[in-house]
């Protein structure tokens, strides 16, 4: 049996796959859309996973400082809701809106500051619409953020970094992108996100390519979707599943849209492994040139202002198609000798009116 | 790429099954492919099984079966070099964390590895079909070769599938030069390529050592950008009759270099970029000039670039391919092309050439 595995194995590699991606993206586009016994969920943009739900409880993972989403429900039976939210922005507001009146919802518990949960009673079946964010989301306010990637079998010390981003209470949320497990098993996956609620800020993610290793969705069901977009004080985030060196062609529909979107603001693109390494010599980039520099046109033409990597394990700072690129895979895995680097993670304070922003380089070792 | 192997694979069939019936021409010069003649009565039945089962795991099987042990020991000792070698460039790969610093030579060791894997597996398998002296014979440094074609390419990211190839290849003495080209087809996409090369070493009648020196330029117009690189090389064949009288005929194809280049954006940037060069194949000669090329090719630029595959590997592997040209004349003949990447491309083509200037 293992001679066979081994033979189909030898035969994938040599005949590669050219559509590899692009299961993923269907999973993408079912991701935040659950039914169950009458009642429907649906969070606009997919932007957290449905990691539960049944007639009357709802638990979300977050992957956006604001969700906005739908109950619906045929019957009239579970009227009253308990909504879990983890990974949510600390201070979130629950608003809930039942045929166009106000009601009220009642926070009941934050066991740690990304975890909420929430009681609500609905009137009757029918439609609910729900907001849950920061009351200065919209708030074009200058803000940072912390980036990091490549954590992979370093979990066990990852709370060094978290220590640090703690350390520094300006930091709003984290950026992850990618190779957050080792293999992407079930319980390297629950393990990560344990290990999130000692982090005092939300960590919204995209997976790596180690997240694939025993199955090419298994993330998603616990973190969502691998290429979303989010905006937080008028500024754009991308983050895109890169995890298997390309895009699928879907992913390039819904950029196009997410670009558009970000035209005129500060917009931020995230993925685990480049379009093009620093240093070509090594590629750990897409696998095609040609489709890394046709990404990056895109990404320039409707001027994106910053790229940020994983999939590397050090720092580097370059440009790609005249972007600023950064690689920051500073998480913990097998390091880059050589480098002097070590595990750090990246910060980017932006002021969102002006679009200009700076990076910083925060050492954890 | 499942395709390129069932076609290697009924070429090795059909051809095998001419040179059975004796219909390989004979050389009109004096080679020892030419002088060979099938011999009757081999076994071959049980040592080609054998050769794939258990063989593409112990190399050499099908030899040892056919009752060649020394060049079966001596496959598996390139099994196990092969293994040694891309152990090491993976170990090396992994203790420096794929430092630029050290990186050459760490994918250089591992691809010669994978290589050398790869073509003793394939040696076996034609050691023991092939006739004695094998399927046909080289012909070294032809004056002038033209080829040229269409090319169809399946990318699941670009709109282009159409494009014509044109290649022209000429030996002045020991220089050789060659041009060639790939011209969309109802879509703005070019790709121009110039190789001058010096053939430092030869040895019998295959095995050679050539300095190559090349520039590359890919023009995406709708996607408004181009790639160009210069690039230079140490290519070389080997002829496996060093390891055995049932692999003449046979040779392993070898390569690496380095690429310096730039990527530009139209009207926003222009970059520089590089890329490692490595290039390996087993292969083997039939009918009069003609060969069969299996490869691996690390470039990652081009149409079929670096490979896709299910789980974590995507991106550093390049692609593999297959190569096949057969003259039915003097001066003519076709190829067939096919390649997979990150996009499948496949081509066949007609071949025009001449042997000598005089």
């Amino acid at each position: 049996m293992n001679r066979l595995r081994i033979l189909a194995l030898a035969v994938f590699w040599t005949s590669g796959c050219l559509d590899v991606a692009e299961h993923r993206a269907n999973v993408d586009a079912r991701v935040g859309q659950a039914e169950s016994e009458g009642a429907k969920i649906s969070v606009v943009g997919g932007r957290a996973a449905v990691r539960n739900f049944r007639p009357g409880h709802l638990h979300l993972w977050a992957g956006a400082p604001d969700l906005r989403f739908t109950l619906a429900s045929e019957a009239d039976a579970g009227a009253d809701w308990e909504l879990f939210v983890e990974n949510t922005m600390p201070g979130a507001q629950l608003e809930v809106e039942y045929e166009g009146q106000a009601v009220e919802a009642t926070q009941t518990e934050q066991a740690a500051p990304t975890k909420q949960r929430w009681a609500f009673t609905l009137p009757a079946a029918g439609r609910a619409e729900l907001h849950l964010g920061v009351t200065d989301a919209q708030d074009e306010t200058p803000f940072r953020y912390a980036i990091f990637a490549d954590v992979q079998d370093a979990i066990d010390d990852v709370q060094d970094i978290y220590g640090r981003i703690n350390d520094d209470p300006s930091i709003r949320f984290a950026v992850m992108s990618g190779d957050l497990t080792e293999q992407g098993e079930s319980g390297q996956l629950e393990r990560f996100q344990r290990e999130l609620a000692e982090l005092a800020v939300p960590c919204f993610t995209t997976l790596g390519n180690h997240e694939l290793g025993i199955a090419d969705d298994r993330y998603h069901r616990y973190f969502g979707r691998g290429s979303h977009h989010f905006s937080f004080h008028g500024a754009h985030f991308t983050l895109l599943d890169s995890a298997s060196a390309t895009l699928a062609p879907r992913v390039y529909a819904w950029l196009d849209d997410w670009l558009q979107q970000g035209n005129d603001a500060f917009h931020s693109v995230y993925m685990h492994i480049p379009p093009l390494d620093a240093r070509g010599i090594r590629n750990g980039a897409f696998a095609s040139r040609a489709e890394a520099n046709m990404l990056l046109g895109r990404l320039a033409r409707a001027g994106v202002d910053i790229t940020v990597y994983g999939h590397v394990h050090s720092y580097y700072a370059y440009s790609n198609a005249g972007i600023p690129a950064y690689i920051t895979g500073g998480g913990g895995a097998i390091p880059e000798r050589l480098d002097n680097m070590g595990r750090h993670f990246l910060t980017v304070d932006v002021d969102p009116t002006t679009q200009l922003f700076q990076t910083g380089i925060v050492r954890v070792d | 790429m499942v395709k390129v192997w069932l076609l290697s694979l009924l070429l090795f069939a059909s051809v095998s099954a001419r040179a059975d019936a004796g219909a390989v021409e004979p050389a009109n010069q004096a080679t020892a492919a030419a002088e060979a003649m099938p011999a009757p009565g081999r076994p071959r039945v049980l040592p080609t099984i054998t050769a794939v089962v258990p063989g593409l795991l112990v190399h050499g099987t099908g030899h040892f079966v056919a009752g060649e042990t020394r060049t079966g020991y001596r496959l598996l000792a390139a099994e196990g070099a092969g293994l040694g070698l891309m152990v090491a460039g993976i170990a090396g790969l992994a203790v420096t964390g794929a430092s630029p610093k050290t990186i050459g030579p760490f994918i250089a060791v591992s691809a010669l590895g994978g290589g050398l894997f790869g073509s003793s597996a394939l040696a076996d398998i034609y050691g023991v079909l092939a006739p004695e002296g094998g399927f046909g014979r080289p012909l070294l440094q032809p004056a002038l070769e033209l080829e040229v074609g269409p090319r169809y390419v399946r990318d699941p990211i670009f709109d282009y599938d159409a494009f014509s190839h044109v290649a022209a290849t000429s030996w002045l003495g020991d220089v050789r030069v060659q041009l060639s080209g790939w011209l969309g087809l109802g879509h703005d996409n070019q790709r121009l390529r110039a190789l001058g090369a010096y053939r430092l070493l030869r040895s019998g009648q295959g095995s050679y050592i050539d300095l190559e020196l090349g520039a590359s330029h890919h023009r995406f117009a709708p996607e408004r950008f181009s790639t160009s690189f210069a690039e230079a090389s140490v290519t070389g064949r080997l002829e496996l009759s060093v390891l055995g009288r049932t692999l003449a005929g046979s040779f392993f194809d070898y390569g690496l270099g380095y690429a310096l280049g730039a990527n530009r954006q139209f009207d926003t940037s222009t970059e520089s970029d590089e890329m490692m060069l490595a290039r390996f194949g087993f292969g083997f000669f039939i009918g009069d000039g003609g060969d069969v090329t299996l490869y691996y090719d690390h470039r990652h630029d081009g149409f079929a670039a670096g490979l896709k595959v299910p789980g974590l590997g995507s991106g550093p592997l390049g692609h593999f391919g297959l190569h096949v040209r057969h003259f039915f004349s003097e001066d003519m003949g076709a190829s067939l092309f096919a390649e997979s990447g990150s996009a499948y491309v496949v081509g066949l083509s007609l071949l025009l050439r001449r042997r000598t200037w005089q």
